[in-house]
């Protein structure tokens, strides 16, 4: 089955006064419809980057991307509309997310009318089952966002993005603004739309019990690169790349009688400009030998389960 | 299914059809009792213009030289000016050429502002720097000097007052409008909007513009009580609207010889400006709080 | 009994029905609606609830620094050390604050000033609350260290320190007098998990060496099983289930706390659907009557509608605001 979504060594610099900061750096995955691809890593690891750079917000520096098999990299002009309609994302600020001017009819009923496909009785008719579909009230078609809750504007960006029903979803940390039990209902909602439509989602966020719920694969990310990938099962069974470990054991556990045994990181995150070849948390990492200064090669350790670590099978 | 779907949704339009944008903006801005003090005062003041022929009982140029220089009494309300004209007439129909000029001016102004700064803005990078540097040439020479210089090339008159004022007000506009836009232009909800296809005109005119107009518009209210003054100091140089029209700075000019001895020549064009900048200012106070949706209170 | 001992027995901090209003808009915001709480030195409590339930604005009464404008104190007391802290005069209430009684802000990366040196932003703290120390550069100093930030840093402005650090800022100058009492307001909210796991590490450190009682204010449930001592679940501005932290672990009983446990995705068992707590929570200006919860509560029943529900004791002896406390307990077994 051709994957929905297959991105090989991309890359995304962006230049800056200090030097070149590598973003997203040689990623390579595929997403098949009906799955989730959770991507975690903490804040400025490239993983928001990573998503915008696929759907084409930003322009990727190198490597390819496939959409349902063909090549959508460099397209332009009414090719990226089209791949676009089946590309969306849901963003992670459900106050910035949405326009502040516009009710939130007006905001769910915009893609249908910008990709001209629809009457105007369909464009109404599918509005109200968009709103019907993610659980916002008929009443509150004609309000502005700055009247609703956070659960309730998420939901609004939901539907935005689902309006045309695309193949691809990007969803950038969309549930990390909400309350826990808010949080819970917009899961349910992605999952359960995600069954009936066979979405094929891209969920990036920095909670890890979100992460776990939600996704099949796991693909954490560190400084830009991806440092290890796998089944999510797997991945919480058997962590093998030091910086896995750790941020596993950081997760501030809910069980009092059986607390993580915490391994405490040292450091924070190093500048991703202009870094240094070799492994990227070498600075930070327990285990760094010299050998981790020399560039580092994505090994598949057991099927599906890959990790970009030299020191791999000493540990 | 549908039919029903479509009936209820007209039901519930009626039903819960709820305040539209402006509807708001006003509902806002009625709470604010000074500035509705300044709408109602502008109200007022351009009726009065509008009038001027049905209510005075004299034309502005009509001479009386038997009453120069009368004080207000009952037959001149504001008395009388040098050449017996009765400054009540000339001060209403001075409102007609001084509140137009401000008005006028200001929005060529604004349209034009909201062209480049929108275009700049959103744009930037080289598209961006031209426009800049344009604007820098013009921002380069004072205010007042390039009115002098562009009232002095064209020629006094109403038309050209409006003009030299527009010009020399556009860069504020653009510049402002160019700084939100920057702001604006990396929001969430523009990349959202480009996401869903979204054509680069509609981002700038439907999405970003809302959202950068409302200190524009503030800006806007108070520069036409700025452009008033200063289209009163054009005339009052000579360069503005010519006499015998009898616009409030050329009237203030006109009287400044006889300060002493009559002052009510200069007290009644004078109170009109201040009177009137003073309400303008006012109500762009409570434009700036009503047009902001997140402001509750 | 002698006056000694009726002292001891009063805890540190003390809040006792507290109740405190907005006015906005025309309207009455419940922020907080008799909440009672108690802390000892050396504990902590841990404060539970979702955003707008009230946890900061408790906080805030307790350090009197409500906004002026539309917020009131409108009945109930809060004792500190056995002072009346809503009847102490301004300039005495200004000795407690930073002094006794210091506060962490949720975000590190607007509480620092911009254009002031870190260090002397920490200097300036000593020199307006201790009387303690004479040489407030030296003691600034001591304090970075402390917190694990090189002495030779002193003179760097905030945009050369990353959130973490920050953050470790905020609590070496929340720290830097030996306050009693430490109020942080989701201190780590802000950070990344590692980042957030070593100021946690450091929070809790330091509170041990000073013996401070800290009031932590989080919605994570798994920060709160990580440090508290105590914990008092908040929601609508009340108190819904207060006990030590094994208690409310162990055996939450309000359906709110069952709820709020169950919303949260199971780390070790896989689930296709999370159970959240439908509907949203309440309207602080028009509160439902009787339990605040009651509209979203699957247990409610017609006496939950009707008064305000008074606090009962469980099983295990800890408090719970829900009138139906047996009849759940029948049920969820």
């Amino acid at each position: 089955m051709t994957p929905v979504i297959e991105v090989k060594n991309l890359k995304k610099y962006f230049s800056t006064p200090h030097g070149m900061l590598h973003a997203v750096d040689d990623v390579t995955f595929s997403i098949e419809e009906g799955k989730t691809l959770g991507v975690v890593g903490e804040s400025g690891c490239g993983k928001s980057t990573l998503g915008r750079t696929i759907i084409h917000l930003h322009e990727s520096t190198a490597g390819q991307i496939f959409l349902e098999g063909r090549d959508i990299t460099r397209v332009k002009g009414k090719e990226l509309k089209q791949a676009r309609e089946k590309m969306q994302i849901i963003f992670q600020d459900p106050y910035s997310s949405l326009d502040s001017r516009k009710t939130i009819e007006s905001t769910i009923r915009e893609p249908l009318k910008v990709s001209g496909k629809y009457s105007k009785s369909e464009i109404e008719s599918k509005t109200l089952e968009l709103m019907n579909m993610v659980g916002i009230d008929e009443r509150l078609r004609v309000s502005y966002p700055h009247e609703l809750d956070g659960g309730r504007r998420q939901r609004v960006g939901i539907a935005r993005a689902l309006a045309l029903n695309p193949k691809f979803v990007v969803c950038d940390e969309p549930v990390s603004a909400l309350d826990v039990s808010i949080q819970a209902q917009a899961l349910n909602l992605l999952k359960k739309l995600q069954m009936e439509k066979g979405f094929a989602y891209m969920f990036v966020t920095h909670d890890m019990s979100v992460v776990r719920h939600i996704s099949d694969d796991i693909c954490v990310m560190y400084l830009g690169q991806v440092v290890e990938k796998c089944p999510a099962k797997e991945l919480f069974k058997m962590p093998l790349h030091p910086y896995t470990k750790a941020l596993l054991s950081a997760i501030p556990s809910v069980d009092i009688h059986h607390p993580n045994k915490r391994e405490i990181l040292k450091g924070e995150l190093t500048s991703p400009i202009n870094p240094k070849p070799g492994c990227r948390f070498a600075a930070r990492c327990p285990h760094a030998t010299e050998n981790c200064s020399q560039p580092q090669v994505q090994e598949e350790v057991s099927k599906g389960h890959f990790v970009t670590c030299c020191r791999i099978h000493e540990l | 299914m549908r039919n029903t779907m479509i009936n209820n949704l007209t039901k519930s339009n009626k039903k819960h059809k709820k305040q539209s944008e402006l509807q708001r903006v006003i509902k806002q801005l009625k709470k604010n009792k000074i500035a509705m003090l300044g709408l109602y005062i502008l109200i007022v003041e351009i009726i009065l213009a509008a009038l001027a022929p049905y209510i005075s009982r004299y034309g502005y140029a009509e001479m009386d030289l038997t009453a120069c220089f009368a004080t207000p009494s009952f037959k001149h309300f504001f008395g009388c000016d040098d050449m017996g004209r009765d400054i009540f007439s000339r001060v209403l129909y001075g409102g007609r050429y001084s509140i137009s000029i401000g008005i006028i001016a200001v929005l060529i102004a604004v349209v034009v502002g909201i062209c480049i700064g929108a275009v700049a803005g959103y744009f930037g990078g080289q598209v961006d720097n031209i426009f800049m540097r344009i604007l820098d040439v013009v921002q380069a020479i004072p205010g007042m000097l390039l009115m002098i210089v562009i009232s002095a090339v064209l020629g006094p008159g109403f038309m050209n007052t409006i003009i030299a004022l527009s010009v020399s007000t556009i860069p504020g506009m653009a510049r402002m409008l160019r700084a939100q836009m920057m702001k604006e232009r990396d929001s969430e909800y523009i990349e959202a909007a480009k996401s869903i296809n979204c054509s680069q005109f509609s981002i700038i005119f439907q999405h970003l513009l809302p959202n950068c107009i409302s200190p524009l518009i503030v800006q806007a209210t108070m520069g036409v009580a700025q452009t008033i003054t200063l289209a009163a100091g054009l005339s009052f140089i000579g360069l503005g609207v010519q006499p015998p029209l009898p616009e409030w700075g050329a009237m203030l000019s006109a009287a400044r010889s006889y300060i002493r001895q009559s002052p009510h020549l200069v007290i009644f064009p004078g109170l009109a400006i201040a009177v009137t900048v003073l309400a303008l200012n006012l109500l762009g106070d409570g434009l700036r709080d009503a047009l902001d949706p997140k402001l509750k209170n | 009994m002698s006056e000694n001992e009726v002292r001891k027995n009063v805890p540190f901090l003390s809040v006792k029905d507290l109740v405190v209003e907005y006015k906005s808009d025309g309207q009455i915001v419940h922020a907080v609606n008799g909440v009672s709480l108690s802390l000892e030195k050396g504990k902590t409590l841990g404060l539970v609830g979702e955003t707008g339930a009230g946890k900061t604005t408790i906080a805030k009464s307790i350090l009197r620094i409500l906004p002026d404008v539309g917020a009131k104190i409108a009945k109930g007391s809060i004792s500190l050390d056995g002072k009346d802290v809503l009847n102490l005069p301004e300039n005495e209430m200004r000795k407690i604050r930073g002094n006794v009684v210091s506060m962490i802000f949720q975000d590190p990366m607007t509480a620092l000033n911009p254009v002031q040196k870190i260090g002397d932003q920490i200097a300036e703290v000593i020199r307006l609350h201790s009387d303690e120390y004479t040489d407030f550069e030296k003691r600034a100093k001591e304090m970075l260290e402390i917190v694990g930030i090189p002495a030779e840093r002193y003179s760097e402005y905030p945009h050369q320190f990353s959130g973490g650090m920050k953050q470790r800022v905020i609590i070496a100058i929340a720290l830097a007098c030996n306050p009693t009492l430490l109020l942080a307001d989701e201190p780590t909210t802000a950070l990344d998990v590692t980042i957030q796991a070593q100021v946690m590490d450091l929070i809790v450190d330091l509170q041990k060496k000073y013996e401070t009682a800290l009031l932590l204010i989080t919605h994570d449930m798994g920060v709160v099983a990580t440090v508290c001592d105590d914990v008092a679940v908040i929601y609508a501005g009340n108190i819904v289930e207060y006990g030590t932290k094994e208690q409310i672990f162990d055996h939450p009983t309000h359906p709110y706390t069952i709820g709020l446990f169950g919303a949260i995705p199971d780390m070790n068992e896989d689930e296709i659907w999370l159970h959240p707590i439908e509907g949203l929570p309440p309207d602080p200006t028009n509160l439902p009557q009787g339990c605040a919860f009651s509209p979203r509560c699957k247990y409610a029943a017609d006496e939950c509608r009707k008064e305000p529900i008074s606090v009962y004791k469980t099983p295990d002896g800890h408090d719970c605001r829900c009138c139906r406390i047996n009849e759940i307990s029948t049920q969820e077994d």
